[in-house]
C-alpha cells in the first residue's frame, strides 16, 4: 500500500484543523479590526515614563 | 473641572509685547501662533491654552513621541479645543445601564465613538490613556469605525473624567448608540472572512493535488492514485462551490430575477459548468477535471468581493453620529423654580428649560424670557448670529451666544426640526439611485458573446462526436469565466481610494468614480467652500484713534462679529497698543454694545441702535455704507461722544484659489452654481466675483430647499455634485449623485456625503475630479486587459486547445497582470 493512502488523510485532517483554528480566531473577534493593528505594531512601549506620576481624579 | 486641573503646574499665558515677526508654528498643532502669545526664548510655542495644555499633559508623562509619530505619518495633531462639556451624564445611572458593561470587580467597559480619530498617531495617543488617566485599565482603538473600547476601574475614576481627558486631547466622545448595527456589521465581516478562509483552504489544497495530477500527466501515474487524487479534488471543489461559492449563485439568481446585468451570472455559468463536468468525469474516472481552477477562481473573486465590502463598510460609518448634534443634557426648570440637569431624551413638550451662554439649545421651543443672539449656522448656514427675543421660536442645535434664555419646549427628538432634518438625510441617502457599474454592464454583453460562441463551438465540433463537442463547450465556459474582470475593478478602486486617502480625500463609496465621469451641475455651498468662513474686518472708514477703545469695549462680548472686529483690530494695531480700561458696558443682543471707556462714551453696533440712542449720524459715511452693503459686507457703526466717527465693514474672505479652480472645473464641463443659506446679497456678490450666473446664485435657502433643488436637478436627468460642509447641507449631500463634504465642517454631519475633503480650499476638489477621471481610465484599462485574456482563452477553447493545465496557467497569470496593472496605474498621485 502506497504511503499516499496515509499521507492524504493526514493532510486533510491538518486542513480541517487549520480551518477550525481559523474559525476560532474569526469568531473570537481577533480579525474584526484589520486596520489598527497594522499601526499598533509601529509603536514601542519604551516611551512610557518610569515615574508613576498618575494624575489624580479631581473631578 | 477646568483644563488646568489635569496639569501639574497650570500656567496662564499672558500676551507679551513683541514686535511682529515671521509666524511661528504651534508646537502642538502646527498652526501659526498669534503674535500676542509668543514667548521670547521658549523652544515651545503655542497658539492657544488648549494646545499648551495637551502638550504639557503629554510632556509630563513622557509621551512626546506622539509628535515624532505625527511627523512619520505626515499628519497634524488635532487642534485642541476648549472643553466646556463636563460629560456628567456619562456617570448617570441610566446612561451606565444602557452603554456600560460590568466586567466584575469594579471593572467596567464601554464603547465610545470618537470624533477626530484619523491616523496612527491618534491611535497611539488614545491607547496611552491609561498613562494619562489613573484608573483606566486599557483603551483599544478601532480605526475603521472610529471607536474605542475603554476598560476602567470604577473605584478609581469615573467615566465622565475619562471622556473629559479624551476631549482635552481633542477627541470628543459619544456613546456608541447603534449597538445593533455594530453587531450586524461585525457578524457580516466575520462571515465574509470565514468564506474567504474556506475558499483559500480549498484552493491551496486543490492546487497541491493538481500539481500531483499534472506531474502524472508527464511522468505517468498509477490509475488508482490518480482516482484517489481526483476524488479528493472533487471533494474540496464541491466544498468550495457550495460554501463560499454559493455567494455567486445567489447573486446570479438575484440578477436574473431583477433582470439587471451582473457579473455573477457569467461567473455562475462557468462555475456550474466546471462543477458538473468535474463531478461527472470523477465518477466516470475519465476526462478532465477543473477543480483546481474552480477553487482558485472562487478564492480570487472572493478577495475582490471582500475589498469591495470593506469599502462599503466605510461608507456606512455611523450615520447615527448625526443625532449627537443636539446636547445630551438639558437644564430643566422644576415647578419650584429649581434647576435640574436631565438627559435631553427625558424632556417632554411643555417643560421649561434654561439655556446658558455657549450652550446648545436642547429642543425646539418658544422663548419665555431672555434676549440673546443665536448661532444657527448649523441649521441655516447663515454665518451671522440672529437676534431673538421672547415669543420667538428657537430650534434645537442652535448655540446660544450672549444671554441666558428660558425656553418652553415644543418638540423634541424626532419631531424637532433637527430630527426631521436627520430623517431627510437618511431617506435621501437611501433613495439614491444605484448605478450599474461598468464591469457589470460589460459582463452582461460578455455573457451573450460567450453563449453565442458556445453554440458555435458545439456546431463546429459536432462532427467529431457529441462527447468531444460538449467537452470543448464546457472548457470554453470555464475559461470564459471573467475572473480577472471580477478582480480588476474592485482592485483598482480600492487602490485609488487608498491613494486618495493619503492626500486627505476620503472616498467612501467605490461608485463615486463612475458617478463623477460625465458633466452636470456642480452646486457649491458658500461658507467654508468658496470663502474662508471666517469674518474679518474688510474696511474701515473714519477715525483710527478710537480703535483701542473699540477693542476694549468689544473684547468682553461673546458674539462672532464682536470677536472678529476685536481680532482684526488687534492684528492691525499690533500688540504695543495700550488697551484702555472699560468703565461701563451695556450689551444689547442683536443691536450692539455701548459703554464708557477711558471716560469716553462709545456706541458700537447697528444703525438701529445708534438711532435709538439719539446719535448724530452725520452725512459723510452714508456713501461708504452703501458701498459696503453692495459688497455683501456687514457695516458696523461706531460713535464716540454721541457722534458717528467711523464705519467698519466686516465680511467673509473669498479663497484666493477659488477663481482659478472654478475655471478648471468649468473647462471640464461642469456648470457651477452656488447654493447657500446665507443672505442673498452676500451670495450675489460672491457669484459676481466668480462669474457665476445670477440665476444659479441662490441665497437664503433652507436645508429642505437645498434638498429640493438638488432633487429637481436630478429629476431633470442631470448629474448633480453637491459640495457643502454644514448640517444644513447634509440632506442635499446625501441626495446628490455625489455629495462632497469639505474640511472644517461639522464633522458629524459629513457622514452623509460619500466624499470628504480633508484639506481646506478648492484644490482638493479639482484633484478629486481629475483623480477620478484617471481612476476610471485605469478601470477601463484593467477591463480591457482582463477581457483580452478571456478572449484569448475562448479562442483557444473554440480551437479545442484548452486543457485543464492551460486553464490553470492562464487564470493566475491574468489575475496577476490585472493586480499589477491596478497597482502601477497613476490615479491619485501627488503632483510634482
Amino acid at each position: 500500500m502506497s504511503v499516499i493512502y496515509l499521507a492524504l488523510p493526514i493532510a486533510l485532517l491538518l486542513v480541517g484543523a487549520a480551518f477550525l483554528a481559523f474559525r476560532w480566531s474569526v469568531r473570537s473577534g481577533q480579525l474584526d479590526d484589520l486596520d489598527t493593528p497594522a499601526y499598533r505594531a509601529l509603536f514601542d512601549d519604551e516611551a512610557r515614563s518610569p515615574a508613576k506620576k498618575h494624575l489624580g481624579d479631581h473631578s | 473641572m477646568t483644563t488646568s486641573t489635569l496639569l501639574p503646574t497650570p500656567v496662564i499665558r499672558t500676551p507679551s509685547l513683541l514686535p511682529k515677526k515671521l509666524s511661528v508654528a504651534c508646537t502642538h498643532c502646527q498652526l501659526p501662533v498669534p503674535t500676542g502669545l509668543l514667548v521670547p526664548g521658549d523652544a515651545e510655542q503655542f497658539c492657544c491654552n488648549g494646545c499648551q495644555t495637551v502638550w504639557r499633559l503629554l510632556h509630563a508623562e513622557g509621551l512626546d513621541v506622539f509628535y515624532a509619530i505625527c511627523e512619520q505619518v505626515a499628519s497634524k495633531p488635532l487642534q485642541a479645543r476648549p472643553v466646556t462639556d463636563d460629560f456628567t451624564e456619562f456617570d448617570d445611572a441610566a446612561f451606565q445601564a444602557s452603554y456600560v458593561r460590568d466586567r466584575g470587580q469594579d471593572i467596567k467597559e464601554v464603547q465610545l465613538i470618537l470624533e477626530g480619530i484619523h491616523c496612527a498617531a491618534c491611535v497611539w495617543l488614545i491607547e496611552k490613556l491609561p498613562v494619562l488617566r489613573h484608573g483606566v485599565l486599557d483603551a483599544r482603538v478601532q480605526l475603521m469605525g472610529q471607536q474605542v473600547t475603554i476598560r476602567w476601574n470604577s473605584e478609581q475614576t469615573r467615566l465622565s473624567s475619562v471622556a473629559k481627558s479624551l476631549a482635552q486631547l481633542g477627541y470628543i466622545a459619544h456613546p456608541a448608540t447603534d449597538e445593533q448595527r455594530l453587531v450586524v456589521q461585525r457578524r457580516q465581516n466575520q462571515h465574509q472572512l470565514l468564506n474567504l478562509g474556506v475558499a483559500g483552504l480549498c484552493a491551496g489544497n486543490a492546487m497541491l493535488l493538481a500539481f500531483a495530477l499534472y506531474g502524472g500527466l508527464f511522468d505517468g501515474i498509477s490509475r488508482e492514485h490518480a482516482t484517489l487524487l481526483r476524488w479528493v479534488s472533487a471533494f474540496l471543489g464541491i466544498i468550495a462551490l457550495v460554501w463560499p461559492g454559493s455567494t455567486f449563485f445567489r447573486g446570479a439568481w438575484q440578477a436574473l430575477r431583477t433582470r439587471t446585468p451582473h457579473m455573477d451570472v457569467s461567473l455562475s455559468i462557468g462555475l456550474a459548468a466546471g462543477a458538473i463536468m468535474g463531478v461527472v468525469n470523477t465518477v466516470l474516472g475519465t476526462g478532465e477535471i477543473y477543480f483546481d481552477s474552480l477553487c482558485m477562481l472562487i478564492f480570487v473573486l472572493l478577495i475582490g468581493r471582500y475589498l469591495q465590502y470593506r469599502q462599503q463598510q466605510r461608507s456606512a460609518e455611523s450615520l447615527s453620529l448625526l443625532r449627537s448634534l443636539t446636547p445630551r443634557v438639558a437644564q430643566r426648570v422644576q415647578p419650584d423654580g429649581q434647576l435640574v440637569r436631565v438627559p435631553t431624551s427625558s424632556l417632554q413638550p411643555g417643560d421649561e428649560v434654561e439655556v446658558r451662554v455657549g450652550d446648545l439649545v436642547p429642543a425646539d421651543g418658544i422663548i419665555l424670557t431672555g434676549r440673546s443672539t443665536l448661532d444657527q449656522s448649523l441649521l441655516t448656514g447663515e454665518s451671522v448670529g440672529v437676534a431673538i427675543e421672547p415669543g420667538q421660536i428657537v430650534t434645537a442645535g442652535a448655540t446660544n451666544l450672549s444671554a441666558v434664555l428660558r425656553i418652553r419646549v415644543a418638540a423634541i427628538g424626532k419631531s424637532s426640526r433637527m430630527g426631521r432634518l436627520m430623517d431627510l438625510v437618511e431617506s435621501a441617502s437611501l433613495a439614491r439611485t444605484p448605478i450599474i457599474e461598468l464591469a457589470n454592464r460589460i459582463s452582461g454583453i460578455f455573457l451573450y458573446v460567450v453563449l453565442f460562441l458556445a453554440c458555435c463551438t458545439l456546431a463546429l465540433w459536432w462532427s467529431a462526436g457529441p462527447e468531444v463537442a460538449i467537452n470543448h463547450v464546457i472548457a470554453l465556459l470555464i475559461v470564459a469565466c471573467p475572473c480577472a474582470l471580477g478582480l480588476a475593478t474592485p482592485m483598482t478602486i480600492a487602490i485609488a481610494q487608498g491613494r486618495a486617502a493619503r492626500q486627505k480625500i476620503l472616498i467612501r463609496q467605490g461608485d463615486v468614480f463612475e458617478r463623477l465621469q460625465d458633466q452636470g451641475m456642480l452646486w457649491l455651498d458658500k461658507t467654508g467652500t468658496l470663502t474662508e468662513g471666517r469674518v474679518k474686518l474688510k474696511a474701515w472708514h473714519g477715525s483710527d484713534a478710537i480703535m483701542p477703545h473699540v477693542i476694549a469695549l468689544e473684547s468682553g462680548i461673546v458674539h462672532p462679529l464682536a470677536q472678529a472686529l476685536c481680532q482684526s483690530l488687534r492684528d492691525r494695531l499690533g500688540e504695543q497698543v495700550d488697551i484702555p480700561a472699560v468703565q461701563e458696558q451695556t450689551y444689547e443682543p442683536g443691536m450692539g454694545v455701548h459703554g464708557k471707556v477711558d471716560q469716553v462714551t462709545l456706541h458700537i453696533g447697528t444703525r438701529a441702535m445708534l438711532v435709538q440712542h439719539g446719535i448724530d449720524m452725520g452725512m459723510e459715511h452714508g456713501k461708504q455704507v452703501d458701498e459696503y452693503l453692495k459688497q455683501g459686507w456687514t457695516p458696523i457703526y461706531l460713535a464716540m461722544q454721541g457722534r458717528l466717527v467711523a464705519v467698519a465693514a466686516l465680511g467673509d474672505t473669498l479663497r484666493p484659489e477659488a477663481h482659478h479652480c472654478l475655471e478648471l472645473l468649468r473647462q471640464q464641463g461642469w456648470q457651477i452654481g452656488i447654493l447657500s443659506g446665507d443672505h442673498q446679497a452676500v451670495v450675489t456678490h460672491i457669484a459676481q466675483q466668480l462669474d457665476v450666473p445670477a440665476e444659479l446664485a441662490l441665497g437664503a435657502i433652507s436645508p429642505e430647499g437645498k434638498l429640493s433643488i438638488v432633487k429637481n436637478c436630478l429629476a431633470q436627468g442631470q448629474k448633480v455634485v453637491m459640495v457643502g460642509d454644514g448640517v444644513n447641507d447634509a440632506a442635499a449631500l446625501a441626495a446628490a449623485s455625489v455629495g462632497v463634504a469639505v474640511h472644517g465642517g461639522a464633522e458629524v454631519a459629513l457622514q452623509a456625503a460619500p466624499v470628504y475633503l480633508g484639506q481646506p480650499g478648492l484644490e482638493p476638489l479639482v484633484e478629486l475630479f481629475e483623480g477620478s477621471r484617471r481612476t476610471l481610465r485605469a478601470i477601463r484599462r484593467g477591463l480591457i486587459v482582463s477581457l483580452g485574456y478571456n478572449l484569448t482563452a475562448i479562442g483557444l477553447a473554440v480551437a479545442g486547445c484548452i486543457t485543464p493545465l492551460v486553464a490553470a496557467i492562464l487564470m493566475p497569470i491574468s489575475s496577476l497582470t490585472v493586480t499589477l496593472l491596478a497597482i502601477s496605474q497613476r490615479t491619485f498621485a501627488r503632483k510634482p
